[in-house]
């Protein structure tokens, strides 16, 4: 009897198996053809988008802004439903960014999608992929509700950029921010020494502020702090070292070329030196760096409002862009919004209204003085009310001179998967276990494999 | 004389820093609760906050409907221990009692439904949910939460404990089942249902990502959602979380206070903690 039982369950679970991916070449091939009829749909409907509104229409923007942000932006929702008597929005947060896009995803699978979303472009390939995402340049053309040639020009390029695929704008730039150094104004000044602009230069101000005071080993204050998860975001270093981490156009990793590997080293050799480490239990690098037990850290500008509430009393801070080596390229990153091809033409043309105002010149300066954002318009910085605000806060006026030397990351689907792999081989470099060579090497054909498998999702 | 105080010593120094370990996460949770926002992360940690910042509480209380939430978690909890209370002691009566063909194997059968990690039903319950129009609704919040393999098990091994005697006596009075059940097994397993319910009232009190896959709309939401407003991709504000964190406890708190000496029972009996 416990034998047949046994058989019998071990078949239950095969046939579970069995089944359950069966389900899924199945819906891959459902959506592939729904995608392709719906391709054709949106083709024909290209010039005929909805222009007007006639009755009213309600829209779900699902969104990830919790706190000041979700204030602000509650704020300008509002505003934008009492200007407009035809279209209400409706803002649901669903929590953070990882909840969101998980919900997303369900949402895609059952068919259920919003009409505006808050996402990565990295996450968007798929939704583009799969044919979920309206193509906003028959809005942004069109005489009557499109944008003028001067609106175009004043969003900063790469913030369109990364909302283009195939020549189609599918998402315009909503909350961008960029990877600045943050550093301790009052530690430079002591130790004499200026903010770095080079690679060697900011290994030599950060073995200078290093603290060991009582010679343990283990530094009172680091001179400099990384995210824990500096894989995620390392192209920076790499495209100062003249490669690139990811290439968007070959669809290829590069983990394993010589470009990375000089990334890593540089990274490497403060870590080995105990000049500089990962956030690790500190769970952000701004946090050991706002209580004084670091001398500067790597962190998004989005940043500022916590250093300025939880930073220690007198600190005294600053921000500067990442020093660079062979290109002084920075860094730039955020989500932008889309509107999803499943709901009405009327919708639609709502949300468009609705993206319209949320990234123009008022409402972008607004949001960026209420939260850690940068606005996405280059006027932005003529308004008066701005000008005060910079006075204010200066430290948010470094990004304006960074976008021409500004990049975005490449945004290949299963890329995450790929980069997780890879932080998974740094922190065994990082931890002496594993020579840079061997980490890479593996983290290039794990990370391929993790790419792939990503995709057949 | 001596030895006796010694050992009586021993025990309660011994139990004193067990409840003291226990304690310590929610005396960090309070403390940090009342911190000014610098103070929250400092190293070495601070147990006293410099001065009692009482605003948190205000703040996070103004952050979301709570009034709203915690009548949809009260509901929710009261809904779903009442539906898991009947399916489950349905069950293990069926499992205990009644002997029906392939009884063991249907037992297996559920058992190993434990062995999947609920991440991976998620997608396909949330795709299921939605076809049958249930998302944003009581239903989508209570209905697959009625029944639970692992009470089922609990309840059927205490069932066991109880004579089968029992169940002959009355069937020869002409008991039907359904009597026995309700009148004489349940009161006799009181504890374990007790504890069950507790155990089902504190789950569903703190469920978090379920609400909030299944939920769109504010007023559908309950407490543990609340509290992701506080996160963001930047950084955390701890000391409101903490002070939202309280105020979510305190029901369980107070409903745990009222039923605990059935809990204490319960595991002395049953010899299974929950």
């Amino acid at each position: 009897m416990k034998k047949l039982l046994a058989l019998i369950l071990s078949l239950v679970l095969v046939f579970g198996l069995v089944a359950c991916s069966g389900s899924n070449t199945t819906s891959n091939v459902t959506s592939n053809e729904s995608s392709k009829s719906e391709n054709t749909e949106s083709n024909a409907e290209e010039a005929v988008i909805a222009t007007e509104i006639t009755s009213p229409v309600e829209i779900e923007f699902w969104h990830a802004m919790s706190g000041a942000n979700g204030e602000a932006l509650q704020k300008l929702t509002d505003d934008f439903n009492a200007a407009n008597k035809n279209i209400t929005v409706k803002l649901v947060n669903q929590g953070g960014y990882r909840d969101l896009f998980d919900k997303l995803m369900g949402a895609a699978k059952a068919k259920q999608l919003p009409t505006i979303a808050q996402i990565y472009s990295n996450r968007l390939s798929w939704y583009i992929s799969k044919g979920l995402v309206e193509d906003l340049n028959p809005y942004i053309e069109n005489e009557k509700v499109g944008l003028t040639k001067e609106d175009i020009d004043d969003f900063p390029k790469l913030f369109l950029d990364d909302g283009i695929w195939d020549g189609k704008q599918y998402a315009m730039p909503f909350n961008k921010s960029q990877m600045v150094l943050y550093y301790n104004v009052d530690m430079f000044e002591e130790a004499g020494l200026e903010v770095p602009k080079t690679w060697d230069a900011w290994k030599e101000a950060a073995r200078k502020l290093t603290v060991d005071k009582d010679g343990d080993g283990e530094p009172e204050i680091y001179g400099l702090v990384f995210a824990n998860d500096i894989s995620t975001d390392i192209a920076p270093w790499v495209k100062q070292a003249g490669g690139e981490i990811i290439s968007e156009k070959e669809d290829k990793i590069n983990f394993n070329t010589p470009e990375t590997k000089e990334a890593v080293e540089f990274i490497n050799s403060m870590i080995q030196e105990k000049i500089a480490r990962l956030a690790g239990e500190d769970g952000s690098a701004n946090v050991p760096f706002q209580q004084g037990r670091a001398a500067m850290c790597v962190a998004s500008t989005s940043s500022i409002p916590y250093i300025e509430k939880n930073a220690i009393e007198g600190l005294n801070w600053f921000a500067a862009p990442l020093p660079g080596y062979k290109t002084n390229d920075q860094l730039f990153y955020g989500t932008n919004v889309a509107v999803f091809n499943t709901s009405s033409p009327e919708e639609k043309l709502a949300a468009w209204e609705y993206i319209k105002f949320l990234t123009s010149v008022e409402s972008t300066a607004y949001f960026s003085q209420q939260t850690g954002y940068l606005p996405v318009r280059k006027s932005v910085r003529e308004l008066d009310s701005y000008k005060k605000f910079l006075e204010e806060k200066p430290v948010k006026a470094i990004s304006f001179d960074c976008m021409d030397i500004g990049f975005q990351g490449a945004r290949n689907i299963g890329e995450i998967n790929a980069l997780d792999v890879l932080g998974e081989e740094l922190d065994l470099v990082f931890s002496n276990q594993k020579s840079i060579d061997d980490a890479l090497k593996d983290a290039q054909e794990r990370g391929e494999r993790a790419m792939q498998e990503a995709r057949s999702n | 004389m001596k030895k006796w105080i010694l050992h009586k010593t021993i025990i309660y120094v011994i139990l004193l820093l067990g409840a003291v370990f226990i304690l310590l996460p929610f005396l960090w949770m309070l403390s940090t609760s009342l911190k000014p926002s610098n103070e929250v992360l400092i190293m070495p940690p601070k147990w006293i906050p410099s001065k009692l910042v009482w605003e948190n509480y205000k703040i996070a209380f103004k952050s979301a409907p709570f009034k709203r939430y915690f009548l949809n978690s009260v509901f929710v909890s009261a809904m779903v221990t009442v539906g898991e209370l009947i399916t489950t002691i349905l069950a293990a009566f069926a499992f205990t009692r009644i002997k029906f063909k392939g009884r063991e194997l249907l037992f297996s059968v559920l058992i190993s439904t434990m062995m999947v990690p609920s991440e991976v039903l998620i997608i396909p319950n949330f795709v299921t949910l939605s076809k049958l129009g249930w998302i944003d609704t009581y239903k989508a919040l209570i209905i697959p939460w009625c029944a639970s393999v692992y009470s089922i098990f609990l309840l059927r091994q205490y069932f066991f404990g109880i004579p089968e005697q029992l169940y002959y006596s009355a069937k020869i009075d002409g008991c039907s089942d359904f009597k026995f059940l309700w009148m004489i097994m349940v009161p006799l397993a009181k504890p374990a249902i007790i504890t069950l319910t507790i155990l089902k009232i504190i789950n569903s009190w703190n469920s978090f990502m379920w609400p909030l896959i299944v939920t769109n709309s504010e007023h559908m939401r309950t407490l543990p959602v609340a509290l992701s407003a506080f996160s963001s991709e930047a950084g955390t504000d701890f000391n409101v979380l903490m002070a939202a964190a309280t105020m979510i406890i305190i029901p369980v708190f107070i409903i745990y206070l009222i039923l605990q000496k059935h809990i204490v029972a319960g595991v002395s009996r049953t010899g299974i903690k929950g």
